[in-house]
């Protein structure tokens, strides 16, 4: 498992990179050097502010699936419909396509990404052996797909707006609506709070001599260089 | 420890290499310099560090301005229409969250509103200013501000979802009515494409690169700045910062300006 790198991590040669601009900042300061953000090494307290991020987007998982999504009224008649229902209702009247992207979207994406991010908070919190890259693609997915889930919200947003002629047919939002975009906002929420750099510590680092070394020579040429071209100009700077 | 920072600064200035920690699994890496084509690749974790783009912040730039654009105008114009049984009704880009909060769904309507109009709005702008202000190598107090709103926001940006959005309830209500796409849907279609571009093109390293050049001068690299414009007669660089590679490029600027005001 163990590959070369030959610089090591920034956390092993004492360098926290600001998560915003990318700056290497030496250990022990508390605010970027150069956009002035905070820095931490790894995202502090990240396991538990994931954890609570999620179990908020569980709970509001349940209200979002029982209640109504959109309310419809056509011709005085009142239905409403959940976000399961409203599926089923559209594989039944034979659109399967837009059915099965609305059941992908709401149901499966988010059912995903809560267990995915779980599973790598448990990982992390549990000291075992994991394989390293494939827990790492569990994450870019999580992250990625988060916010797509936020279609059937849209949804009910233009539909909302366009389907308004009184009691010939209208549409409200239901309050299912809110509970879902919680679940949504939650989760990405919860997906950011997570570090996946927490993955990677646990690889046990060892450093091929010998790359190390070339490196470290080639560090030394460059400084030399550098110190030839640049010093004498500085050092007229100063002088009166 | 000074002069190793140093020459680290001037290595990532000199375009001959970047250093930098992945930042989803933390491995120093130094880049070399990417040719057309190229992207760098975390070795660790394949994370996608940098692709390689020719004038990044200017197309940034460019795609973000037509992007305003075309935003302008999908709110101005009709987005949709629906007619059914003689009653027609048209709605504009705005109506998707306005009609949600006159439906007292306010915390729904205005995030609907921020995901696809106010953060979308924010992150151009941010990029057209901070470009600007790179452009004429003027140092912007604000230029740390905009870059966090701009991580902070980019997050957020939910536009080509709306997209998606909107082609599912067109088919949902296309069996119950007649719709009409207006003009204000294709502006937001090419509005979405523009903001794809826009925020591909734009390289996170370059943009705080920039920032870095701008960063206001502490009081000795200041006076170390005014010992040399004294030498050479240049009075213009208390602003545009002391690197080395600025200044050289202001020797070379320097005829060229003399010549174009005595002709």
């Amino acid at each position: 498992m163990n590959r070369a790198y030959p610089e090591g991590t920034a956390a092993s040669q004492g360098l926290i990179a600001c998560h915003v601009c990318a700056n290497l900042n030496s250990n022990g300061v508390s605010h970027c050097e150069l956009c002035g953000r905070r820095v931490f090494g790894r995202k502090p307290q990240s396991i538990q502010r994931t954890l609570a991020l999620l179990i908020t987007a569980c709970v509001l998982y349940i209200p979002a699936n029982v209640l109504p999504i959109m309310e419809t009224i056509q011709l005085g008649r009142q239905t409403s419909s959940t976000i399961v229902g409203g599926a089923i209702t559209l594989w039944e009247h034979g659109s399967y396509p837009i059915a099965i992207i609305i059941l992908i979207a709401s149901v499966v994406v988010p059912v995903l990404k809560i267990s995915a991010v779980f599973t790598l908070c448990w990982m992390v919190a549990n000291k075992r052996q994991y394989p390293l890259p494939q827990l790492h693609k569990v994450y870019g997915y999580a992250e990625l797909i988060g916010k797509w889930s936020m279609v059937d919200i849209f949804v009910v947003a233009l539909l909302v707006a366009l389907v308004q002629l009184g009691n010939l047919m209208s549409i409200r939002p239901g309050p299912g609506a809110l509970a879902f975009s919680g679940v949504v906002m939650f989760t990405m929420l919860a997906a950011r709070a997570f570090d996946p750099r927490l993955i990677w510590d646990k690889e046990a680092f060892e450093q091929q001599p010998l790359a190390v070394a070339a490196h470290i020579e080639n560090e030394l040429e460059v400084e030399s260089e550098v110190e030839s071209e640049v010093e004498p100009e500085v050092e007229d700077k100063f002088k009166p | 420890m000074q002069t190793h920072n140093h020459s680290h600064q001037l290595l990532t200035l000199g375009g001959q290499g970047r250093r930098l920690a992945c930042p989803e699994c933390d491995v120093l890496l130094t880049l070399p310099p990417l040719q057309k084509r190229e992207k760098a690749m975390c070795p660790r974790c394949g994370h996608t560090l940098l692709r390689h783009r020719a004038n990044g912040l200017l197309d940034s730039m460019a795609y973000s301005l037509a992007a305003l654009v075309l935003l302008s105008w999908s709110l101005y114009y009709p987005f949709l229409g629906f007619s059914t049984q003689g009653q027609v009704k048209t709605m504009s880009l705005l109506e998707a969250g306005s009609s949600l909060v006159s439906s007292h769904e306010y915390i729904l309507g205005a995030m609907v509103i921020f995901f696809i109009i106010v953060a979308p709005a924010l992150l151009l702008i941010t990029v057209l200013v901070l470009g600007l202000s790179v452009q004429r190598g003027r140092p912007s107090k604000f230029a740390p501000v905009l870059g966090h709103t701009f991580y902070e926001i980019s997050h957020w940006n939910m536009v080509e979802v709306f997209v998606v959005g909107v082609l599912v309830s067109l088919s949902k209500i296309a069996t119950m009515a007649t719709v009409e796409i207006g003009t204000g849907f294709w502006s937001f279609v090419g509005f979405s494409l523009c903001m794809l571009l826009a925020v591909n093109s734009l390289d996170r390293h370059e943009l705080w690169h920039h920032v870095r050049l701008m960063k206001p001068l502490s009081p000795a690299e200041l006076l170390a700045a005014r010992a040399l414009s004294a030498d050479e007669g240049q009075l213009d660089i208390e602003e545009s910062g002391i690197e080395e590679t600025d200044i050289q490029e202001n020797n070379h600027n320097k005829p060229d300006r003399t010549a174009a005001e005595t002709s």
